[in-house]
């Protein structure tokens, strides 16, 4: 897969997390294209490029949104909530990666519409693992929306 | 009452019946003395009756002897007394038929007497006027004296027949006057005789009537006497009753009135406390959710960045330095594992289990398979019993034997041969199971210290753990109702015991098993 084919969406507020992060990714051979937003609303700035954003940004949606939880301004929950509540961005696959497994986090997720799951390991190299498995799933093995499905996303409007 | 009222009644009657005798006897005597009277009436009309007719006979006869004296002297005195006396005959005769009207015999004899009596009458004054023609020369009627005639005789007759038959009546009458007296005297006598009869029954009746009066009175006022005594008595005794019972209920209100203050303040305890209880909930669970989001990132990076100096810079790096780096990450590890098992622990705390029958054997099975990684390939004999099912949280019971099998796989660690055993019994609805291991046991006299929160019987460096573990379970066992409890001998390895409701069986309804064998 061409570096360029595919864009990950890292919306992670903790430095030291999203460099792990990132770095795991990479490790991991999943380097391609990554976007690191610090907070939610940010994210969804971005997503529908607005704000900061307006004419900048996506041609197309990203491949894969790593979310995390406990975002500054708008949390993840919200975050999940207004992607998944969206006809031109519920089919993007969301992965919640947080530190939290607790059961509230895990039903209000679910709920929400959330693709898959993750409980961050503290084992660096079990969540690099995890991180790759995760990559090697979503873009690789499953088979992604077609790209009709995503009608003009980049085109500005409001959700 | 009834008594008094048929007496009454019984008076009633009698005077009734006596009273219409005594009126029919009256009646009678009255009725008598009436006819009396009346016939005595009769009477005298027909001795008026006789008296006239014997003036009329008279009258007749002076008028005859008149006739005679005035042809002997020619008195013209006796001319003058014969006008008035053949008036009196005429007045006679209509005082006859008027007082023999009812009379139809005499009144038809009337009729023959008046005219016979009339012509006798002309007759002499026929000759009487002869006479005073010759007036003076003696005695002389040319017509001699007055032959006793067949007319005469007749009127005789029938002068003598009226009088009779009048006679005859007044006897009559005379017989029934003295028989209707007699039966007025008869009645009279016969009302006297019943109203002394009334008077006398009466008497009697009123007397013996107010004898029984006076005995029930006698009767009465006695057992007034006693009820007033028995009535007193009562009466004191129901009084002090009534007073107790005034103590009593104003006791109960009282009481009840402190209940209900009791109950309100309680109430209001209960709410202020419930308030403060849900206040620290709240707390706690964004503590817990703090925890669990902030506390392990910190621990995460440690160890990343530690690994990654290990990776990147590790051949550049001195041995100390790795070694560093190595107890920097199993600290970050062990401080996660603590986090984590803290976590659970207070999760366990606050959810009430959700009860439901369930598969031990499932369960077991289940945990075994998690722990298999802990165990990292080494040979370990499994020997399952068999388990029944039994009334518990799945999730939780899960815990338990994770914990419990994490616990014998790590401290079989040395044993050569390490074999791990579960067994399950029922007992008084209850399901007793127990996990045996052969590894290193410990000393019974800690027994009671291991199920306390970060209690170890162990150094970490011999057997690392966070101690929270079988807190946990006793957390869980208890949740159910049950009891837990370990025994060991060091070096002979360990057996956990607990109990759990059997399927279908409810916690409260068990009796306690407090006392099983420890």
């Amino acid at each position: 897969m061409n570096a360029d084919e595919y864009e990950i969406l890292l919306v992670e507020d903790d430095p030291a997390d999203a460099e792990l992060t990132k770095r795991s990714l990479l490790e991991e051979g999943l380097g391609g294209r990554i976007t690191h937003m610090r907070d939610g609303a940010e994210a969804l700035d971005y997503i529908f490029c607005r704000g900061a954003f307006r004419g900048k940004g996506l041609d197309r949606p990203p491949c894969m949104i790593l979310l995390d939880l406990k975002l500054p301004r708008l949390s993840g929950h919200e975050v999940l909530r207004v992607i998944k509540s969206d006809w031109r961005t519920s089919a993007i696959p969301v992965v919640v990666l947080t530190s939290s497994n607790h059961e509230k986090d895990l039903l209000q997720c679910y709920r929400l519409g959330v693709n898959s799951y993750v409980q961050k390991p503290v084992d660096l190299k079990k969540f690099q693992e995890t991180l790759g498995a995760l990559g090697l799933y979503w873009l690789v093995v499953n088979q992604k929306p077609p790209d009709s499905i995503f009608p003009r996303a980049a085109s500005g409007e409001n959700p | 009452m009834q008594r008094a009222k048929k007496f009454r009644r019984r008076l009633t009657i009698t005077g009734a019946m006596l009273l219409a005798l005594l009126l029919g006897a009256f009646a009678l005597a009255y009725q008598s003395v009436r006819h009396v009277d009346d016939m005595n009436a009769w009477v005298a009309h027909t001795q008026d009756v006789i008296r006239e007719t014997e003036t009329l006979r008279l009258a007749r006869s002076s008028l005859r002897n008149d006739f005679f004296a005035y042809r002997e002297t020619g008195d013209p005195q006796i001319i003058q007394e014969f006008e008035a006396k053949r008036q009196k005959i005429g007045d006679t005769l209509r005082r006859l038929r008027s007082l023999t009207m009812d009379n139809d015999e005499q009144q038809r004899l009337l009729d023959e007497l008046v005219p016979a009596l009339m012509k006798e009458a002309e007759r002499s004054e026929r000759a009487f006027r002869a006479r005073s023609q010759l007036a003076g020369k003696g005695p002389i009627f040319a017509e001699g004296p007055p032959p006793v005639t067949p007319a005469e005789d007749r009127a005789r007759e029938m002068i003598d027949e009226f009088e009779k038959t009048e006679v005859q009546l007044f006897r009559t009458r005379s017989e029934a006057v003295q028989q209707n007296a007699h039966l007025a005297l008869k009645s009279l006598l016969l009302t006297g005789l019943l109203t002394c009869l009334i008077l006398v029954a009466a008497g009697h009746l009123i007397q013996r009537e107010m004898m029984k009066r006076a005995k029930v009175e006698v009767g009465l006022r006695r057992a007034q006497e006693f009820l007033g005594v028995r009535y007193d008595e009562q009466r004191t005794e129901l009084d002090h009753v009534v007073e107790d019972l005034h103590a009593q209920i104003h006791a109960r209100k009282s009481a009840e009135q402190e209940l209900h203050r009791l109950n309100a303040e309680l109430e209001e305890r209960v709410e202020s406390r419930t308030a403060e209880l849900q206040e620290l909930n709240k707390e706690l669970e964004a503590f817990t959710y703090s925890v669990s989001h902030d506390l392990r990132a910190p621990l995460r990076h440690m160890d990343g960045f530690s690994r990654i100096l290990q990776q990147e810079f590790g051949p550049q790096l001195p041995d100390e330095a790795r070694h560093y780096l190595d107890r920097v990450r199993s600290a970050a590890t062990h401080m996660s594992a603590l986090v984590e098992d803290l976590l659970n622990l207070s999760r366990v705390g606050r959810q009430a289990p959700r009860r439901q029958r369930t598969s031990l054997r499932a369960l077991a099975d289940e945990a075994r398979q998690e722990i298999l990684e802990e165990a990292q390939g080494r040979e370990i004999a499994w020997n399952f019993g068999a388990l029944p099912e039994v009334e518990a949280d799945p999730g939780l019971l899960r815990q338990v034997f994770v914990n419990l099998f994490s616990n014998a796989v790590k401290f079989t660690r040395r044993s050569s041969a390490p074999a791990i055993e579960i067994r399950a019994r029922q007992e008084n609805g209850r399901v007793h199971v127990s996990v045996r291991d052969n590894g290193a046991g410990f000393d019974p006299r800690y027994a009671d210290k291991l199920f306390g929160v970060f209690q170890r019987l162990h150094r970490q460096d011999e057997y690392e753990g966070t101690g929270i573990g079988l807190a946990t379970t006793q957390r869980i066992i208890h949740k159910h109702g049950g009891r837990v409890w370990a025994e060991s001998q060091v070096g002979e390895g360990a057996t956990f015991h607990f109990t759990i409701p059997a399927a279908g069986q409810d916690a409260a309804a068990l009796p306690e098993t407090i006392g099983a064998s420890a």
